[in-house]
């Protein structure tokens, strides 16, 4: 898993390269650094003691979020930030994590299935972070929380006409959401990905276009590394963040994109794998949860690259440039392999 | 909590489920990447590579001698790019200031939605450099070609004029169009999304093809004299309009073609669209006595008559199948058909032409191509009138046709079919393009060589019986205004009544005066018409109004190329 986690970072370095300059690379390379060390840190805790502190973190997390509506740095209209020197970090990012080690203390010893009180809580739980971050506004970052609360809820073992009652209810609130929690350029990118040819060359369908074109004249064999018009052109918006998997598939073609997806499919199978093989519940929601987040946010950001998921601002994990994004990709890593270590350790004593 | 093998399960399925998700993204990437990648390839280029055109430069329009008549020269266009223009009131003001424009108007412009907006197009140049002085931002300067006509009026009806985009209207500039203007070239010019360009070596360059130089055979001096002397006359007898060409009789080639009124093709939209007709082909007059050598000629040739032949020509009145006939020229008793000629006797020219009959007459006539176009490489020419013989009364338009009535020439038609005489009897295709040449490679291309239609006279009767009867017209009958003290002119009066809209009567006001001569005339190198349509102020008689300019014509033009005068000793007297 790890040698996985490390080619991807090489091909992010390499794009982030093509896509700007070379002040982002050594910028992604420090992050990369402050990750790698936060790892190995957040390894050496037994992750049932972080389980010990979920609320706490959750309760801080939150604060956070609040606080950065009130004083966050805005950058292209959003309060996501908070500055730190020449480094920022957005704690939306973080509450992805926090959410799912929240919900896992939660429903880890609900032995007997899940009512419908501990779903509401769940929801509270869920819902509070999520207006904050739409607030700010992230949609994206928002949206990332519902499959996670529907991965952890399932896995829990919540009954299945409960889950569907609660998917059918979520769509049931979701106009009301449109009218009353989103920006009106939130509406429109949405409009824009239903139906590109009402949104107009500067719009929505903009980006999503300039993708397209960009993923569409990669062919096959790609324009090779560096050479790819609609990067280089800046004609792609977004390049070294949102849309570097654009710019991985014009300059490296279908078969290398591919190559790509197939080892993010392979880091996901091996979350899964913990997941299998971990007896205790706690970790098991957790390495679910967090398994989760990496899969939405890689199917969203690829989907939008290819014009088949709205374009709401995901980050491609361990790819795209963005410290919070790196930072928060590596404590949910860690804590993967957290509790893939110290499950093997629980199966070896219980052996005796 | 469910059991661990349940559990299992439930993972497997969220495995499954994910990889279906992958399976999905990896099947749109292959249909965007593979089954449309044509279509994003284009998609990015349009939007990449910008086509910017090189312009081809009209090939120009010269003279017999290489005398640029028409040539397109670069000039300078002012546009702006409104999304780069910081101020706009101040880019206004300064603009109309220098380029004398309506200043709101401009803040309009300046104010549109575009990236390209024409602010004026070909400016002077000191309007050019005072706004290329200015440097503003957002305003640029574009060369493009534009036509101009160095001699003003000069030869405008044969050239004719372009519009704004150097697309051929009239004249030669229409007729050749094709040729005159190339084919424009173009540079493929890559640029990112702010519209920068992007300099690339492989950039692909197709330099344009310019056009070809066409050469006419018209001769600016000789047009010049033509138009001078036209216009002389013009102002003397105020006349609706009026014609002269000039044709080498013995090649076909027309030297000069003007008419009266004439324009300024530089500024061609200021005069009414009536004086930019090109008269000498598209418009059509009875030719009058102008008739009389040709239908005389063909009757020498069928030997109905000799020269020296002598008719009773009524002492100037008498009736003819009905119709009264009377002579000009005064009152003639017995004429010889020299004379007739000479004096110009309608009633002789009637006997004369009752001779010959319907059938020969029309035959013979046929051969000059009358009612047909004569073909010459220009637009809008029509082909006059000569009926059918079905369509002749029984016996009047034989002797209406004998005097030149009751059929209706182009100036050039009559020209090009009186050249039979002085150039021997062969009717030739007239011409006014003697070559092209291809700007890039400077290959000339004759366009047309001498072409002969048909022997139309007898060699015999049009130099030795033709010549001396006309040269006679010209010293001592109806065309002594033209005689000249240098060279010996032969040549032939005409004046024809016009008809009057209604019922075919003929004018007793409105007139047609016209003078066809060639010179020298025993080596002739000139013929030239000239028609006053409708002259005021007291004449008409085509030996006083146009006869005199005839003669003009004739002298400047044979002393600039250099033809010995013929009578220098008695000249020098």
């Amino acid at each position: 898993m790890f040698p996985i986690i490390c080619i991807i970072l090489t091909i992010g370095i390499l794009f982030i390269w093509s896509a700007s300059s070379e002040k982002f690379v050594f910028k992604q390379l420090v992050w990369i650094a402050m990750g790698l060390t936060l790892f190995f840190i957040l390894l050496y805790f037994d992750y049932l003691s972080i389980a010990h502190y979920a609320y706490i973190i959750y309760a801080c997390v939150l604060f956070l979020l609040i606080l950065v509506l009130g004083m966050g740095g805005t950058v292209k209209g959003s309060q996501r930030w908070f500055s730190m020197g020449s480094f920022s970090i957005q704690p939306s990012e973080f509450m992805k994590i926090t959410l799912v080690l929240v919900l896992a203390r939660f429903l880890r010893y609900k032995k007997y299935g899940i009512g419908l009180f501990d779903i509401g809580v769940s929801l509270f739980l869920t819902f509070i972070p999520m207006a904050l971050i739409v607030k700010q506004p992230d949609l994206g970052t928002a949206l990332v929380l519902v499959p996670i609360l529907l991965s952890i809820l399932y896995t829990a073992g919540i009954r299945l006409h409960h889950l569907f009652m609660l998917i059918g209810a979520g769509l049931a609130i979701s106009p009301f959401v449109w009218m009353f929690m989103l920006k009106s350029y939130q509406k429109m990118r949405i409009i824009g990905f239903l139906w590109p040819e009402k949104a107009t060359d500067w719009g929505a369908g903009y980006h999503r276009l300039q993708s397209l074109i960009a993923v569409g004249s990669g062919g096959m064999f790609g324009a090779g590394w560096g050479n790819g018009t609609q990067n280089q052109m800046k004609f792609l918006p977004e390049r070294h963040t949102d849309f570097i998997f654009a710019v991985i598939s014009e300059e490296w073609g279908f078969l290398r994109a591919c190559f790509v997806l197939f080892l993010y499919i392979v880091f996901l199978t091996c979350g899964i794998g913990i997941a299998r093989s971990t007896r205790e519940p706690y970790g098991r929601l957790v390495v679910i949860g967090l398994v989760t987040m990496f899969a939405t946010q890689i199917v969203v950001n690829v989907g939008m690259t290819l014009g088949v998921a709205p374009i709401v601002g995901i980050t491609l994990p361990f790819i795209s440039y963005g410290g919070s994004s790196m930072l928060t990709s590596f404590i949910a890593l860690s804590i993967m392999f957290n509790i893939k270590m110290r499950s093997k350790i629980d199966f070896a004593s219980e052996r005796h | 909590m469910l059991p661990l093998k349940k559990h299992k399960f439930w993972a497997n399925i969220i495995g499954v489920f994910l990889i279906m998700a992958f399976i999905t993204l990896a099947v749109h990437l292959g249909r965007i990447q593979l089954t449309d990648h044509e279509k994003y390839v284009k998609l990015a280029k349009a939007q990449q590579c910008k086509k910017i055109e090189l312009p081809a430069r009209r090939g120009a329009i010269l003279d017999r001698n290489g005398i640029k008549l028409a040539e397109s020269l670069q000039v300078g266009s002012v546009y702006v790019d409104p999304a780069e223009i910081v101020d706009i009131s101040t880019v206004a003001y300064q603009l109309s200031k220098l380029l004398k424009l309506n200043s709101s108007k401009l803040v309009k412009q300046l104010n549109k939605d575009k990236r390209f907006v024409w602010i004026k197009r070909k400016v002077s140049d000191e309007e050019l450099n005072a706004v290329a002085k200015l440097s503003l931002k957002g305003v640029y300067i574009k060369y493009e070609y534009h036509r101009f006509y160095s001699n003003q009026q000069l030869a405008s009806h044969v050239l004719g004029f372009t519009d704004v985009d150097e697309k051929g209207l009239e004249g030669v500039e229409l007729s050749f169009d094709s040729v005159l203007s190339g084919e424009p070239g173009y540079k493929l010019i890559n640029r990112d999304a702010l519209q920068r360009q992007i300099i690339t070596p492989d950039a692909e360059v197709q330099m344009p093809k310019h056009g070809d130089n066409v050469m006419l055979t018209i001769d600016a001096n000789i047009q010049r004299f033509a138009e001078e002397e036209l216009e002389i006359a013009c102002k003397k007898w105020s006349p609706t309009s009026a014609t002269a060409v000039v044709m080498d009789p013995m090649t076909g080639e027309v030297l000069a073609m003007c008419n009266y009124p004439t324009y300024d093709p530089n500024h061609f939209k200021k005069s009414p669209s009536g004086s930019r007709r090109n008269l000498a082909i598209t418009d059509s007059y009875e030719p009058g006595s102008l008739m009389k050598p040709i239908v005389v000629s063909g009757i020498f040739e069928q030997g109905l008559v000799k020269p020296d032949d002598v008719l009773f020509c009524n002492n100037g009145v008498c009736e003819l199948e009905g119709r009264i006939l009377h002579d000009t020229h005064g009152g003639f008793g017995n004429l010889t058909v020299s004379e007739i000629i000479t004096y110009s006797s309608n009633i002789g020219m009637a006997k004369l032409g009752m001779l010959m009959g319907n059938e020969k007459m029309y035959r013979y006539l046929k051969q000059f191509n009358f009612g047909e176009r004569t073909g010459i490489e220009l637009q809008g020419e029509i082909g006059g009138i000569f009926r059918p013989l079905k369509q002749w009364s029984k016996k009047y338009t034989l002797i209406s046709i004998s005097i030149g009535h009751e059929i209706a020439v182009t100036p050039l038609q009559f020209v090009t079919a009186f050249c039979s005489i002085p150039n021997g009897g062969l009717l030739l295709k007239p011409t006014i393009i003697k070559l092209t040449v291809n700007n890039d490679s400077k290959t000339k291309e004759e366009i047309q060589k001498l072409q002969l239609v048909r022997r139309v006279i007898n060699s015999n009767i049009a130099r030795n019986i033709m010549n001396p009867i006309l040269m006679k017209v010209v010293t001592e009958g109806t065309g002594k205004n033209a005689n000249l003290l240098e060279y010996d002119v032969a040549g032939k009066t005409g004046t024809s009544q016009k008809a009057n809209g209604a019922g075919g009567r003929y004018s007793h006001e409105k007139y047609v005066g016209s003078f066809i001569a060639y010179a020298p005339a025993e080596n002739p190198r000139l013929c030239t018409l000239v028609m006053i349509n409708e002259p005021q102020n007291g004449a008409y008689y085509g030996g006083t109004v146009a006869a005199p300019v005839v003669g003009e014509i004739i002298k400047r033009s044979l002393l600039y190329l250099g033809v010995e005068p013929s009578k220098f000793q008695i000249a020098m007297q």
